[in-house]
């Protein structure tokens, strides 16, 4: 059986092992506050949110029935003929966004198209305490008049830090065809601070849409 | 009589006084194993689910009675509490529950032998420090990978669910590790039990409470869905802290059974060595967090916490149960003391012959209260 005695052990190594390390830690703890509900969504020093749109070249992305155009920092995550997902990050997570087409029967009007594509993404599996925010006056996708909703809920996540999160809906048909643009984001939108919310980049990704 | 099983002389009742055997009775055979009684609490079976016979092992019937009262009606009412939306107090509730039933039972039992500050600095407060630091040290790194609505990177599970969830464990084996190295006389497994639950409760409360800190300084009253808000609490009150007490309470009893000094009767499986102990614990955090990050959901995290920490009682129960029958001795002071498990008076040995509990399971104090033999008699 082994013993655990004192003698010979390195005793020593192993607590000072342990105090470099809990001081890296407190250094680590102590280097940037967490955020509280009041200063959400403007807590960091530095790079703050929304993603800066950089002075790169445009993206087009082209996919069935549409193609639309995009800025960095956003990047493609995944995508499909159909559909696309692009995230930016920030500093309380990623912004991201989907685009994707839909077919739809010959007289889906788009706030049919909106309420089933809400159905479906907005389960409590991920969310907690999803509230409805109320509609996106004036929606539309690539000029194309559509319907818009807008929610917020907090994040359901283990062993990780609750986030509160934003989301908006759009959706556009046209004949057999609709457009589906979903942005989830940690950044308020409704922030007084208009510098702070990626709505900019929202509307420059729906208006660049091309339906072909 | 002579028990079939160690050969020493025995009074002729239930239990040997020596080794814990389950002596012959109405034709059945001798049982060295005795399954059917947990040598903490030998009323429960040995794969009892019970959550309280088992972390809180020193307690009487009588006690752990109430425990089990308490703990089922407040998590009941953190739930309410939850259902009525008023988020920031049922998190804060859900959080301190069961580590202010634990620092209750420390001073119930008497787990820290006269030296309170020092044995609770190295458990609850070094695990609550600690998962404060490591809350607040990972928090926008763990954010920064974050990808809310979507299905989450590769890169934010392997570090939530696997790197944080080993780190955390590590930490949570701090505050006993100091005892260990500083306080040689605590060398029973319960103590390293106690130990490790406790520093695992100080560190749940702790993380809950950073990673909910944007909930908890929000709106006192939230909307939404009433559920959303409640059956997460489940979790953060109930599952979580009983998982961290778990998995830290089962390695630290496999760590202090190696210490005690005291030779095992037989020789110890491997169940009860710190390897597999150590294996077990980092399988009970991880499983259950990656399980919830692929899927997830409210109902289902509450099951895959609820089966890990189910599957980790009972085999905490099956190491404690090992350690106690094969280490058992007797008190040592040589008097009589009244079975807080049976009610009988006993002479002071290994196991009641009565109801076959392992007297150094039962709380310090009522260790205590012993009296020469002859004086007030014996079994």
């Amino acid at each position: 059986m082994k013993s655990y005695s004192n003698r010979g052990y390195p005793t020593r190594r192993i607590r000072v092992a342990l105090a470099l390390f809990t001081v890296l830690l407190a250094a680590m703890a102590c280097a940037q506050p967490i955020p509280g509900a009041d200063s959400t969504p403007t807590p960091c020093p530095s790079n703050c949110p929304p993603p800066n749109r950089g002075a790169h070249a445009e993206h087009t992305l082209s996919l069935a029935h549409f193609r639309f155009s995009y800025f960095d920092p956003f990047t493609v995550q995944s995508s499909d003929s159909s559909s696309a997902q692009l995230g930016a990050s920030s500093n309380l997570g990623d912004v991201t966004v989907l685009f994707e087409s839909v077919g739809v029967s010959n007289g889906t009007t788009s706030a049919q198209l909106l309420s089933r594509v809400e159905q479906q993404e907005l389960t409590p599996d991920q969310f907690s305490g999803i509230q409805d925010q109320g509609p996106i006056n004036g929606a539309e996708i690539g000029y194309v008049s559509g319907a818009g909703q807008s929610f917020a809920a907090a994040t359901n996540q283990t062993n990780a830090p609750q986030e509160l999160v934003y989301l908006e809906f759009m959706a556009a048909t046209r004949g057999t065809v609709g457009v589906v643009f979903i942005a989830a984001s940690p950044l308020d939108p409704n922030s007084p601070d208009t510098k702070v919310v990626p709505n900019a980049n929202y509307d420059q990704m729906v208006n660049s849409v091309v339906w072909t | 009589m002579t028990c079939p099983n160690c050969g020493r002389e025995t009074p002729a009742m239930r239990f040997c006084i020596h080794c814990g055997t389950a002596l012959p009775d109405a034709g059945q055979p001798f049982d060295r194993r005795r399954r059917h009684a947990f040598a903490a609490d030998p009323r429960e079976d040995v794969l009892h689910l019970s959550a309280v016979s088992t972390l809180f092992p020193h307690l009487n019937p009588t006690h752990t009675h109430r425990v089990r009262w308490i703990l089922l009606a407040s998590a009941t009412v953190i739930f309410l509490v939850g259902l009525g939306r008023l988020v920031p107090l049922s998190i804060v509730l859900a959080a301190l529950l069961v580590p202010i039933l634990y620092l209750i039972y420390f001073f119930v039992a008497e787990i820290h032998d006269g030296e309170p500050v020092p044995v609770l600095a190295s458990t609850f407060a070094a695990g609550a420090v600690l998962g404060v630091a490591m809350s607040l040290a990972f928090y926008r790194v763990i954010l920064s990978q974050a990808r809310v609505a979507f299905a989450p990177r590769a890169s934010y599970i392997l570090l939530t669910a696997v790197g944080l969830t080993i780190l955390g464990q590590l930490l949570m084996l701090v505050g006993p590790f100091v005892l260990f190295f500083t306080r040689r006389r605590f060398d029973d497994l319960l103590d390293g039990l106690a130990f490790g639950a406790a520093s695992g409760l100080g560190f749940a409360a702790a993380q809950s409470v950073i990673y909910s800190w944007i909930l908890i300084t929000g709106p006192f009253q939230r909307l939404g869905p009433a559920y959303s808000w409640a059956l997460p609490v489940i979790r953060i009150a109930l599952l979580v802290p009983l998982l961290d007490a778990t998995t830290t309470g089962l390695i630290c009893a496999a760590i202090w059974l190696r210490r005690d000094p005291h030779p095992p009767a037989r020789y110890l499986p491997s169940i009860t060595s710190v390897p597999v102990a150590v294996l077990l614990g980092v399988l009970g955090q991880i499983v259950p967090a990656v399980g919830s990050a692929l899927l997830g959901g409210p109902i289902l995290s509450l099951v895959w916490y609820a089966a890990t920490l189910g599957a980790l009682l009972l085999l905490a129960r099956v190491v404690l149960h090992i350690g106690l029958i094969e280490k058992a001795r007797p008190l040592g002071h040589g008097g009589t003391l009244v079975c807080p498990h049976c009610g009988h008076r006993i002479p002071d040995v290994a196991f009641c012959p009565h109801c076959g509990i392992a007297l150094r399971s039962i709380a310090r104090r009522d260790r205590r209260s012993a009296a020469p033999v002859g004086e007030e008699g014996h079994a």
